[in-house]
């Protein structure tokens, strides 16, 4: 059974943006997605034959973040669309899990975010970030141990 | 299998995800999937891509004149490194001289419909984003854009694929301006967006603007998990977006604080509070952009080499690679002043052109490499262009970019 784009963007969009958003920036992380989708809607008639089309889009987002690219044209739309938590509404701790996920490796970051937040699983994620899934594995017992570390240093906590 | 021994981890992360707005999003994705450059790609795009490359190479060989114009780099990159600011529209010469008028919100992309001149508008407003100098809005042939190849190999690459960029109709009107720190990993990029509309300030930390030399409706600095800042300042006329790698946030707010609008009709902004180290890459006015994309590929498939060179735009930020420990240095290219971003096992080399435009090249591998490839690029003529290159797959999945 094939999907349509719009059935794929209502099952994945929302998900896949407050995950990415985390591990990197709300702005970024929605002009992403929505390039994803653009692309995916461009070449649908590749993409919906692949097992597995949102994977693709995961894997064209993580790209386009991963390498710091944006589309400035539509940045006052994109920014419309999602909404950071402001420091302020957020506890103390939640202050200090936000920074210490912001201080680790860009892929360890994304690999947990995706896992924990994104629900999907180490396969997905492996599939996501074109790695073995191994090295999720890995990341995610190195993301949780740096984390431990980090929020153990954190006065706040 | 990982456990999820840590159930609450999920839930603590959730408090930090940023809500969606489904419903601006969704529209936002109509919107653009409906765009013409967006349409989707069948049959067709690539057969009017082929169409377009044999049309344009049919006039260039009726309209060129004897000997197609072969040599060394030295031919096309010369020592622009800083334009100044009233040749922003660098398009190369062989684009069709029409300037037309300033886009004040949407610019229409016939030049016989354009807005009014811009001497009907008033010379001075707060935001400083009026007024600015006319651009290009006709496309540039893609034959403007030379065809570079390189005389030694691309590491251990087996297939050279190209694909050519037709130019995009533009939207509202760029003004980039590019800096890079000579002694580090750092770049301020501002970017003057005019007709981008009101924008708005749901996100990141608004900052007080009274006082500075720039008046703006909204302000407000947006930290990255990626080691960037950025600040948005936004008035009627569109925004203005600084971006930065390897500042702090006050020195940023200090560039915001500072900046002053160069003498009507100059395009773009003087920093008066640009750090001592830094220096100027370019800057230019959008036009609509065609390019040349090589990408070279090892038997498996893997990309290890990417040249792109753009007919118009030089923009630091199109390398995309601006993380933490990235190295920026210099080189000469035949009198260019080319910047090289080191990172580990790889290298991205950018540079202006002489008749207008940048090159980028990505690279897999040594800098030493990387530098030999790009020392070696001759502009060749279509024959030798398509012989040593392959054509795209179609059914290629918009990401096959070091780049991307």
């Amino acid at each position: 059974m094939t999907v349509g784009i719009e059935n794929l963007f209502e099952a994945e969009y929302e998900r896949l943006v407050r995950s990415l958003g985390v591990a990197f920036d709300a702005e970024s992380a929605a002009d992403a997605v929505q390039e994803a989708f653009i692309r995916a809607d461009r070449d649908w008639w590749t993409v919906r034959a692949l097992d597995d089309p949102a994977g693709w889009v995961r894997r064209v987002a993580l790209n386009r973040l991963i390498n710091g690219r944006r589309d400035r044209a539509r940045r006052a739309e994109i920014l419309a669309t999602v909404r950071e938590v402001p420091e302020a509404d957020l506890t103390a701790d939640l202050v200090d899990l936000r920074r210490a996920v912001t201080s680790l490796p860009d892929r360890m970051r994304a690999a947990l975010c995706l896992y924990y937040l994104g629900e999907l699983s180490v396969r997905e994620v492996a599939a996501a970030l074109e790695v073995s899934e191994g090295t999720v594995k890995s990341n995610l017992h190195d993301a949780r141990r740096r984390l431990r570390e980090l929020l153990e240093e954190a006065p706040d906590v | 299998m990982s456990d999820r021994s840590d159930e609450a981890l999920g839930a603590r992360l959730g408090a930090l995800a940023p809500s969606v707005d489904m419903v601006a999003s969704r529209s936002l994705f109509e919107r653009e999937r409906r765009r013409p450059d967006n349409r989707p790609n069948r049959l067709l795009l690539p057969a009017a891509a082929v169409v377009l490359i044999i049309g344009v190479a049919a006039i260039w060989t009726i309209a060129r004149p004897s000997g197609e114009p072969t040599g060394p780099i030295s031919t096309i990159a010369a020592a622009t490194t800083n334009p100044t600011a009233t040749t922003e529209l660098d398009v190369p010469t062989t684009t069709p001289t029409a300037p037309t008028t300033i886009p004040a919100v949407v610019p229409d992309p016939d030049p016989s419909t354009s807005p009014a001149p811009a001497t009907s508008m008033p010379s001075v407003l707060p935001s400083g984003l009026t007024n600015w100098p006319p651009r290009s809005t006709d496309p540039v042939p893609v034959d403007a854009v030379p065809r570079l190849l390189p005389t030694v190999p691309v590491g251990d690459a087996t297939t050279a694929t190209a694909i050519v960029g037709t130019a995009d109709t533009l939207g509202s009107y760029d003004y980039v301006q590019s800096w890079y720190d000579s002694d580090g990993g750092g770049f301020l990029v501002i970017t003057s967006n005019i007709g981008q509309g009101p924008g708005t300030s749901t996100r990141g930390t608004t900052i007080d603007t009274d006082g500075w030399a720039a008046t703006w409706n909204d302000a407000y600095v947006v930290p990255s998990a990626t080691g960037r800042v950025s600040i948005s300042l936004v008035s009627a006329e569109g925004v203005v977006q600084i971006d930065t790698a390897g500042l702090t946030e006050q020195q940023v707010i200090d560039i915001g604080r500072t900046l002053e609008r160069r003498p009507s009709p100059e395009p773009g902004w003087n920093v008066p509070s640009l750090p001592a180290d830094f220096a100027s890459f370019g800057e230019s006015g959008d036009t609509p952009d065609a390019s040349r994309h090589l990408l070279w590929t090892l038997d498996d498939g893997t990309l290890i080499g990417e040249l792109l060179v753009y007919s118009a735009n030089a923009n630091l930020l199109t390398t995309g690679w601006w993380p933490d420990e990235v190295t920026v240095s210099t080189i000469d290219l035949d009198g260019a002043e080319a910047v090289v971003l080191d990172l580990p096992g790889r290298v991205a080399i950018v540079w202006p052109l002489v008749d207008g435009g940048h090159a980028l090249f990505g690279f897999t591998g040594s800098r030493a490499d990387a530098e030999a490839i790009v020392r070696s690029l001759t502009v060749v003529d279509q024959e030798t262009w398509d012989d040593s290159t392959e054509p795209p797959d179609p059914g290629r999945d918009g990401c096959e970019s070091l780049f991307c």
